[in-house]
């Protein structure tokens, strides 16, 4: 039964499948072991891990079947150390900086996954949304979106003085409504505990709103 | 193989037709063959400018159904012999546009002409989507005002992602001495670096214009010393390849309410 090894870690109890078996050894194996606690057990939650090999569907509706069919086992989820090369690059686009530099013109708006730095003016009358947070370099008179449509963790930083609004997530704040004097070249826009947007100085963006490490998942 | 210039704004009474038709003598002025197509379908004036409307028999939605031979449609200027016209239709609406069609005649104008200048209609629907659609260039056309300019923002985007083999190019028309010396205008600069386009033409506001077409005369044809004749044949020059400065405000200044010493000097003379 060397294919296939149950552990306890914390409070969980994992399924460890071994990298280098074939799968219908282990589930072989796993039949074994799963009759064996069928004797002893009444109820167990379990985590499949299956290390350094990654399941294609069809692996993972016969593992789900399997362990469907032993009343006392419950499946949470199944996991490994390994992904796809595809879900690594959406990961790594979401918390990128992706650098653009053009002109934005009135009517267009554009739409970016993840953070942005743009190099180049928003003219009034145009948008730019992106599910992260937007850095500008350039001259805002547009509106600027950032967490679109529901991150508060987005920040907006740039020169936005003559903008028209700014949206953070769910929240929008018209420009010429603010207190002029707060707004300078090294300001930057976010989402406070109370849910609002709030101004603060550049300097204070790492205590504030931390950058946040990649986090795979 | 001629070029085709779209000659557009967004905004509408911004002088897009007086413009195309100035443009266009100027061009046949300066010695080259031009035709002249009017896209606003429904509210032509293209040929009430020119001083054609008399002789307008076929227009463009004619020879897009296939009615007439596109060679045939066009209107022939009496004065001009260079300066050939193709009227829109004042009945037919711009559904009537066939991009496929209104492409395959200017092409084939293309071959005959030097340049084939269009007249596009204000707004951004299908008009202006035909003339996109087959344009080699584009003239922008402003005023100093904010919702031309913003207006023309907006048409600058639409005609960038086009990728025209010439480019943009602006066109700032309207221009009052008397508003940019009091401060009152917006600043010519301004508006380039806002638009990001280079500027190719500057017309200065004149009564004469107006006045002029209401003839049937466009400017540049009966006055050659009218300050916006002069930025009309500028532009016409500029688009040929010559090197002229944009000083067409400096070369009209206004005097001012003070005269200068030297100035009074000699007039008490």
């Amino acid at each position: 039964m060397k294919n296939v090894a149950l552990k306890g870690k914390g409070q969980e109890y994992y399924l460890e499948i071994s990298s280098y078996c074939d799968f219908n050894a282990a589930l072989e194996d796993m039949k074994v072991l799963f009759d064996d606690l069928a004797k002893s057990t009444d109820k167990l939650t379990l985590i499949v891990d299956t290390q350094q090999r990654l399941l294609g569907e069809k692996q993972i509706t016969e593992l789900k079947q399997l362990i469907k069919s032993y009343h006392m086992l419950d499946l949470k989820q199944i996991v490994s150390a390994v992904d796809t090369k595809t879900s690594l690059n959406n990961i790594l686009k979401k918390n990128q900086i992706q650098i653009e530099s053009h002109i934005v013109r009135s009517g267009q708006i554009l739409d970016y996954n993840g953070n942005l730095l743009l190099l180049g003016d928003v003219h009034a009358g145009a948008q730019v949304r992106a599910t992260g947070s937007i850095f500008v370099v350039g001259v805002v008179e547009g509106i600027i979106h950032a967490g679109f449509p529901d991150n508060d963790d987005a920040v907006i930083a740039g020169n936005l003085g003559a903008a028209r609004q700014i949206r953070i997530s769910d929240l929008f704040q018209i420009v010429a409504d603010l207190a002029m004097d707060n707004l300078e070249m090294d300001s930057f826009f976010y989402v406070n505990d109370l849910h609002t947007i709030a101004i603060d100085k550049i300097d204070n963006l790492a205590t504030i709103k931390p950058q946040k490490e990649i986090i795979i998942s | 193989m001629g070029t085709s210039i779209v000659v557009t704004s967004g905004k509408g009474g911004v002088g897009k037709t007086t413009t195309a038709a100035n443009l266009s003598l100027a061009l046949v002025q300066a010695g080259k063959k031009i035709c002249v197509i009017d896209l606003d379908v429904g509210l032509r004036n293209l040929d009430a400018i020119l001083g054609l409307s008399d002789r307008v028999i076929y227009d463009i939605v004619d020879v897009i159904s296939g009615r007439i031979d596109v060679q045939r449609a066009l209107v022939q200027h009496p004065q001009y012999n260079g300066l050939c016209m193709l009227a829109a239709s004042q009945s037919a609406s711009q559904d009537n546009l066939n991009i496929e069609r209104i492409s395959q005649i200017v092409l084939d104008l293309k071959n005959s002409f030097d340049f084939v200048i269009i007249d596009c209609p204000a707004g951004i629907e299908r008009g202006f989507q035909a003339a996109v659609a087959v344009a080699d260039s584009a003239i922008v056309v402003t005023t100093p005002e904010i919702a031309a300019v913003s207006d023309a923002d907006r048409v600058v985007g639409i005609l960038e992602a086009a990728n025209l083999t010439y480019g943009i190019h602006l066109v700032i028309n309207r221009v009052r001495l008397q508003m940019i010396q009091s401060g009152k205008s917006m600043d010519i600069q301004n508006i380039v670096n806002r638009l990001s386009v280079p500027l190719i033409g500057v017309i200065i506001d004149d009564d004469e214009v107006i006045a002029s077409s209401n003839d049937g005369h466009p400017v540049v044809g009966i006055q050659d010393s009218n300050p916006a004749a002069i930025g009309y044949t500028n532009l016409a020059h500029r688009i040929l390849g010559k090197d002229i400065p944009l000083n067409e405000i400096d070369n009209n200044r206004l005097p001012t309410k003070k005269s200068g010493f030297w100035q009074r000097l000699f007039k008490s003379k």
